[in-house]
């Protein structure tokens, strides 16, 4: 499991657009921002094919995309087999 | 508030990302962003650059409980501020193939077995005073590469360069942008680029030639896919025999007959002279003309580019005229910043200098050049070519900081910085590439090291060159079993990455700081320990005092000093995201060769690598590739990266998703010939050349598509190995081999 920030840039007028198309996927969550030409996403992928496909046809091939580019990935649950415990952040 | 570490680490994966992008978080999940903004997901995070390609992205490198487990783009790094492509953002999982090297191996009885780091390196020493002794120093040789660090490199080549007393000192960026270097050098007399990728946002043209950019170099295209969306009159013209995805972004696409780029490139200069596109003073003020090594007028350039008409040339490189006149008007529209960028499809040719000079010239004709938005910039494959073998002088003809050994002052600068006699370091260039394999072969190299690269994958024409690999002393330094590891005598288990500290330099002269962040597997030890231990067992302890490797960089730093190439303090890089050289009084270079930019220029433009500071406009004749079709050989066989892998695979394929998403290589076909062979998708085609053979799947509507008569196989698969059909011819010059086109004729198999 790779759980992958990502940044698209899209054109002002088709953000709400884009953010609808995306949020119908499941493995993915939208991250609200202020600004009104970027979409902040966190992609639950299995695979690396599941995130390239993302960018890159999912999102990349969406009217109104300018880019569309990871900014992190964490493969901890994969890397050290680290168990999904519950965590009191405050 | 609950969270499972799940959502916790889908939160922290959107607060980097937020914070990369300078954005503010809103709505329901804001909270939740911004709690988790004060709590580290890992223990703690270091600095690092991403390894797979020249791009040079600055990466932070997540570590928890002693493993790597996460990557983000460094923010603050402007080469990629805060962003990857998709192959760095998997950067960790390379580290943790199960295979990985972790004890030395010596082959006893035609086996790879265990032994103690003190047996084999001893084993290595005695070889190798033993061969200096019966046969000389030049019976050895070295073969590093373009992903060691600028410490390692610039030990290897002053142990033996320096101590050892041989030039046989290569590396594999000979194989990817020896041609770049010998094209900046002839040009300006000085190597590497003067512009940076920051010009890429002032461009208004780009011309991109021999470069799928799209797949080779991610985070550089976006940067231009996304200047040319938010500047919809920037105009991108790409010139490839195959159809890229980096032609998604083209205005222009030209897609001309393999290895006739430099009839096109000339033929672009014939419209620019003819309708008086050019920058006149600029011509006059800053170059001179040169034709074969012979000093000739602007009229006589003239003369010799009139063969070039596009009508003319149309036919040969397979476009139409029209096409040649409206890119080379929209090249040279002075109201326009040009900015070209090219890479192995420009470097791998027999006559890849001059395709090199040809692009310089289209920018010195219409001086397009020194100033923001517009620069020939070439792509460079590997993190570190630049910064480890171009800067370090880790090529046979080549001594630290652009010297070159055939110099005797070069020689005397060195060794004086190195504590030895002069004529310890040999005045004759030693081997290049293709010589110090085949040398192999004939058995005149008796021992080889090969340090961080798989030539035993790589090399073209590779029957030869592994039957010579087995035939010496092999001797491979690395992470993973490979190809080359396969044919060794010794195989040294390797620090990468992170699990080591070191430099490296990008294609943009930015050189960057990598922290350790985690202890190498096993008995893995770094390169630069594996030299540095070598060295004392030769006994020259007194030429290799190192503790580490700031004690080497401040060594290498005093070559650089007022050379042009002037490099910061160790302790610099480690503060900051990499500076641009010449570093001098404490600041970096954007732009070289130009005043109020380059602290070697006082006024105006100086190509001061030319001693009357003037750039050289090269009449290079129209040459086909070593090996054109012919009856026998209908096709053209051309090789090249996908966006999943790198190289030999040796870490991307150890990466479970990148080898899911390309588990299979294949043999790209244009429709039209598919049809004429009678196959289809998937079917097995057998491609031969003069010097081997290969069986692979058919691909017909891929991820591109090469022109009728071209075939494009992905270069990275290590069971299938393309390269036992590839050519070895070489580019007289640069000595870099013409990987990208030889003949073959196809068969259903
Ligand atoms: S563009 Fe190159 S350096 Fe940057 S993240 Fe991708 S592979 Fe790494």
């Amino acid at each position: 499991m790779i759980i992958a920030g990502i940044l698209v840039t899209v054109k002002e007028e088709k953000k709400a657009e884009i953010k609808d198309v995306l949020s119908s996927f499941a493995e993915v969550t939208i991250y609200e921002v202020e600004e009104t030409d970027r979409i902040v996403l966190v992609l639950e992928a299995k695979s690396r094919k599941e995130l390239k496909n993302f960018v890159e046809r999912e999102i990349a091939s969406l009217a109104g995309v300018i880019n569309a580019a990871p900014a992190y990935t964490n493969s901890e649950l994969d890397i050290l087999n680290s168990k999904e415990d519950e965590l009191i952040l405050n | 508030m609950k969270l499972s570490r799940r959502d916790f680490l889908k939160s922290a994966a959107a607060a980097a990302t937020i914070m990369a992008a300078g954005c503010t978080p809103r709505g329901k999940r804001r909270d939740e962003v911004q709690t988790v903004q004060d709590i580290e997901e890992v223990d703690r995070w270091e600095k690092g650059v991403c390894r797979f390609c020249g791009t040079g992205c600055g990466a932070m490198v997540g570590v928890k409980d002693g493993k790597v487990v996460a990557v983000k783009g460094s923010e603050d790094n402007p080469v990629n501020e805060g962003l990857f492509c998709v192959k760095g953002s998997l950067l960790p999982a390379y580290l943790y193939g199960e295979d990985r090297l972790t004890k030395p191996l010596i082959r006893r009885d035609g086996e790879l077995q265990e032994a103690e780091w003190d047996e084999a390196m001893d084993l290595i020493a005695n070889k190798f005073e033993e061969i200096i002794d019966e046969h000389g120093a030049d019976a050895l040789g070295f073969y590093g590469s373009g992903q060691c660090n600028a410490s390692e490199a610039y030990a290897y080549n002053k142990l033996y360069k320096g101590a050892i007393g041989t030039n046989n000192v290569e590396g594999n960026p000979r194989t990817c942008m020896a041609s770049a270097v010998g094209g900046y050098v002839t040009t300006f007399g000085k190597d590497e680029p003067m512009g940076i990728y920051a010009d890429f946002e002032e461009a208004d043209v780009f011309f991109i030639i021999g470069s799928n950019t799209a797949e080779a170099h991610p985070v550089l295209f976006n940067r231009i896919v996304k200047h040319k969306r938010e500047n919809p009159d920037v105009k991108v013209i790409v010139a490839d025999p195959r159809l890229t995805r980096t032609g998604e972004i083209a205005d222009y696409y030209l897609t001309f007959k393999p290895g006739n780029d430099l009839a096109l490139m000339n033929s672009m200069a014939y419209v620019i002279i003819n309708e008086g596109l050019t920058d006149e003073q600029f011509i006059e003020d800053h170059t001179n003309f040169n034709s074969d090594g012979e000093d000739m007028s602007y009229e006589e350039f003239k003369e010799f580019i009139a063969d070039y008409a596009p009508e003319d040339v149309a036919d040969l490189v397979g476009i139409e005229a029209e096409e040649i006149y409206e890119v080379a008007r929209l090249f040279a529209d002075p109201d326009k910043e040009t900015t070209s960028l090219w890479c192995m499809g420009i470097n791998q040719r027999v006559r890849g200098v001059w395709a090199n000079n040809l692009i310089h010239n289209l920018h010195l004709l219409t001086g397009k050049i020194c100033r923001p938005g517009s620069t020939p910039f070439s792509l460079t494959g590997q993190p570190s070519a630049c910064g480890s073998i171009r800067e370090v002088g880790a090529l046979s003809h080549l001594l630290p900081a652009h010297r070159v050994v055939d110099n005797e002052q070069h020689r005397q600068e060195i060794a004086e910085i190195w504590g030895i006699d002069p004529d310890r370091i040999q005045p004759e260039p030693g081997l290049h590439t293709i010589s110090l394999f085949d040398a192999t072969y004939t058995g005149d190299i008796k021992a080889l090291f090969v340090m961080c690269t798989n030539p035993g994958h790589t090399l073209p024409n590779l029957q030869r060159y592994r039957e010579g690999m087995e035939r010496t002393f092999l001797i491979v330094s690395d992470i993973y079993p490979n190809r080359t590891t396969e044919l060794a005598d010794v195989v040294l288990p390797a620090a990468t990455w992170v699990e080591k500290e070191g430099i490296y330099g990008n294609a943009e002269r930015r050189t960057q700081h990598i922290a350790k962040a985690i202890d190498p597997p096993g008995e893995a030890k770094p390169d630069l320990e594996i030299v540095v231990d070598l060295a004392h067992r030769l006994g020259y302890q007194d030429l290799f005092p190192y503790e580490g490797p700031a004690d080497v960089w401040a060594e290498y730093r005093q070559t650089t000093l007022g050379t042009g190439m002037d490099l910061a303090p160790y302790e610099r890089y480690k503060q900051e995201h990499g500076l641009l050289w010449p570093v001098v009084d404490g600041q970096e270079t954007k732009r070289r060769f130009v005043a109020d930019y380059d602290p070697y220029v006082e006024e105006g433009v100086d190509f001061y690598g030319h001693p009357d500071g003037r750039a050289i406009i090269f009449a290079r004749p129209h040459t086909p590739p070593e090996e054109p079709p012919t009856e026998e050989y209908p096709y053209t066989l051309t090789t090249g990266r996908v966006v999943e892998h790198w190289h030999t695979s040796t870490m991307t394929g150890r990466i479970p998703q990148l080898k899911r998403a390309f588990p299979e290589h294949y043999v790209e076909v244009n429709p039209e010939d598919a049809e004429k062979l009678g196959v289809n998708e998937g079917d097995m085609l057998k491609i031969i050349s003069r010097r081997g053979e290969i069986t692979l799947p058919t691909k017909i509507k891929g991820r591109a598509e090469p022109r009728p008569g071209l075939l494009f196989v992905p270069m990275h698969d290590e069971e299938k190995l393309i390269n036992f059909v590839t050519i070895d011819a070489y580019d007289p010059g640069s000595k870099q081999p013409e990987y990208k086109l030889c003949a073959v004729r196809v068969e259903k198999a």
